[in-house]
């Protein structure tokens, strides 16, 4: 082993826990010179005074062991001035800086790691205190930045979007974002207000979009920055053939909680303008009709994951047939919709196993009918089911249940 | 199909398939710049006990897909056949893994990386020195000094 090539010890050290590198470290000098960098390469941060002991390991011992750090996790709260110290020491090739806690964060420390750091490809922020100054910075110096993920982050402005139009995004997680205090009368009007400048700047800023993940969204605004021209009115008319071109040809994630001003028209549109959605919500405050669900159907093919919970207009047709036409499907959340066990007669006969959520369902068929979700056990029974068993169900026995109204409708 | 043959370091010759011989990347490569050929491609660095066994290793896997992708070859482990393969002493080891750095056949050096990893794993250093026969050159204060610079990955 003394005589291996260093590549090779290399390429046995990216084999092995970060545990176990930590002991081939100081096995000699060679391995030492091998894999402390690859050590380094991602360090968790979680007190103090591994804090402390990091920013001064410099004058400590000869080599700089932050330099070879690229992915940084900070787990505990740290406060606006030991960020302030730490940032001058971290390596310009830093590429991932992620808080678990940035409560204490405020501009008057982040605005300066942009510039110190300006390779960042992926930034993850949870309850900081940051507001524009920050973003701008952002936006100004890291020009890679291909990840964001802002939770819970109330200090933040609106115009954030436009601040880092300059990042080519590729994934955006936003989540808890809020506008002035909930208890004002405005509260919802002002979220409004924010989340059209919001929709508007992602969809002129972020050609690269693959994922998008947030709270709220404006589909008004969004089609009126696809084209200035069209309006929600003019696309409703064109809807089978959009010929508009889409702002993120590669989306494949979207998952929004609550969408305003969404209609059946707008919702197929959308859909067909991002053909290769794999993961899609649906927000719970939009009843959509039967239609959408066959747009889906028809054009996602790639789908892996939907999420129609809260919707109560859903059939188990329109279910059913996605089931039937997306191959790669294996999660539909159908949390709090008006689908019950009953509508798919094929999942009475499926055996459940042991850790198979619907296992639980079985166990208690009548007082709790609910159908929580369908995942790739029972997905696979309803994809393969003969026409006949669920056929027959469907005539008969809506009449036994008694929430069936608006399923027909 | 057509058969090629190859010269170990201590002239002994192996007349292998084609399609089993281009599993290495370098001997692949040597085959497209010289065409068809009658003469043995010589091969410096490898005894006739190791490329017998790296011969052993591309039979079997002759039909393998080839994949390019490094994370799928990273995620997957060690299939049953190629574990039996590696177990062989330590040195017969290292070479196996040196002829297949040498040869370019990256999914055997995965392997004999990744069987070297295993022997690693759980270990401390002391006992990661036991098993692989290493000298510790180190002061006891560099040793020392490292030990509390990497305090924090220790049980991670």
């Amino acid at each position: 082993m003394n005589d291996l090539p260093v590549e090779i010890i290399l390429d046995i050290a990216r084999n092995v826990s970060h545990r176990d590198l930590h002991a081939l470290t100081l096995v000699n000098r060679q391995f030492n010179t091998v894999t402390n960098p690859l050590l380094w390469q991602s360090v968790a941060i979680s007190n103090e005074d591994q804090l402390m002991q990091l920013i001064q390991c410099r004058f400590l011992s000869h080599h700089d062991q932050l330099q070879y750090v690229r992915s940084l996790i900070i787990e505990f709260e740290l406060t606006d001035v030991a960020f302030l110290l730490l940032i001058p020491r971290l390596p310009p090739s830093l590429d991932s800086l992620f808080f678990v806690d940035a409560t204490h964060i405020t501009d008057a420390s982040f605005k300066y790691l942009p510039p110190q750091c300006p390779h960042l490809t992926n930034l993850g922020l949870r309850l900081a205190s940051i507001g524009h100054e920050s973003m701008v910075s952002v936006g100004q110096h890291c020009h890679q930045l291909r990840q964001l993920e802002l939770c819970d982050c109330e200090t933040l402005s609106p115009y954030l979007f436009a601040a880092l139009s300059g990042c080519p995004l590729e994934d955006i997680s936003m989540t808890g974002f809020v506008s002035g205090d909930i208890e004002d009368d405005d509260f919802e009007d002002n979220l409004k207000d924010d989340l059209k400048i919001l929709t508007h700047d992602l969809v002129v800023g972020f050609p690269f979009l693959t994922s998008l993940t947030m709270d709220g969204f404006d589909a008004r605004e969004y089609f009126a920055a696809v084209t200035a021209a069209a309006t929600p009115t003019t696309l409703r008319h064109s809807a089978g053939h959009v010929d508009v071109h889409p702002p993120w040809p590669n989306l494949m994630r979207f998952r929004v909680d609550q969408i305003w001003y969404m209609d059946d028209d707008s919702a197929m549109a959308f859909i067909r303008m991002h053909p290769h959605l794999q993961d899609l919500t649906l927000p719970c405050n939009y009843h959509f009709s039967s239609d959408v669900l066959q747009v889906i159907a028809d054009t996602l093919t790639g789908l892996i994951a939907l999420d129609l919970s809260g919707s109560d207009q859903l059939t188990p047709h329109g279910v059913r047939r996605i089931i039937q036409q997306c191959p790669l499907l294996t999660f539909i959340n159908l949390l709090g919709t008006n689908l019950r066990r009953t509508d798919f007669p094929e999942l009475t006969q499926l055996t459940y196993h042991g850790s198979d959520f619907m296992h639980q369902l079985n166990e208690r068929p009548v007082l709790d009918n609910t159908l929580r979700y369908i995942d790739g056990a029972a997905m696979e029974k309803i994809r393969y089911a003969p026409a006949h068993i669920y056929n027959n169900n469907n005539n008969n026995s809506n009449d036994g249940v008694d929430d069936t109204d608006n399923r027909d409708a | 199909m057509s058969n090629v043959r190859l010269l170990s370091s201590d002239n002994e010759e192996f007349v292998v398939q084609k399609e089993v011989a281009e599993r290495s990347v370098l001997i692949k490569n040597m085959l497209e710049d010289v065409g068809e050929t009658d003469s043995a491609i010589p091969l410096p660095n490898v005894t006739a006990k190791v490329l017998k066994k790296v011969i052993e290793w591309c039979d079997h896997h002759s039909s393998d897909p080839v994949t390019t992708d490094e994370t799928e070859r990273r995620t997957t482990d060690i299939d049953e056949w190629d574990q039996k393969f590696m177990e062989v002493d330590q040195e017969t080891l290292f070479d196996i893994i040196l002829a297949a750095n040498y040869l370019d056949i990256k999914p055997l050096l995965d392997v004999g990386c990744k069987t070297v990893a295993n022997m690693i794993k759980g270990k401390t250093a002391e006992e990661i020195r036991k098993i692989f026969n290493i000298v510790n050159d180190f002061t006891p204060e560099e040793e020392a000094q490292i030990r509390k610079e990497n305090e924090w990955a220790e049980d991670r």
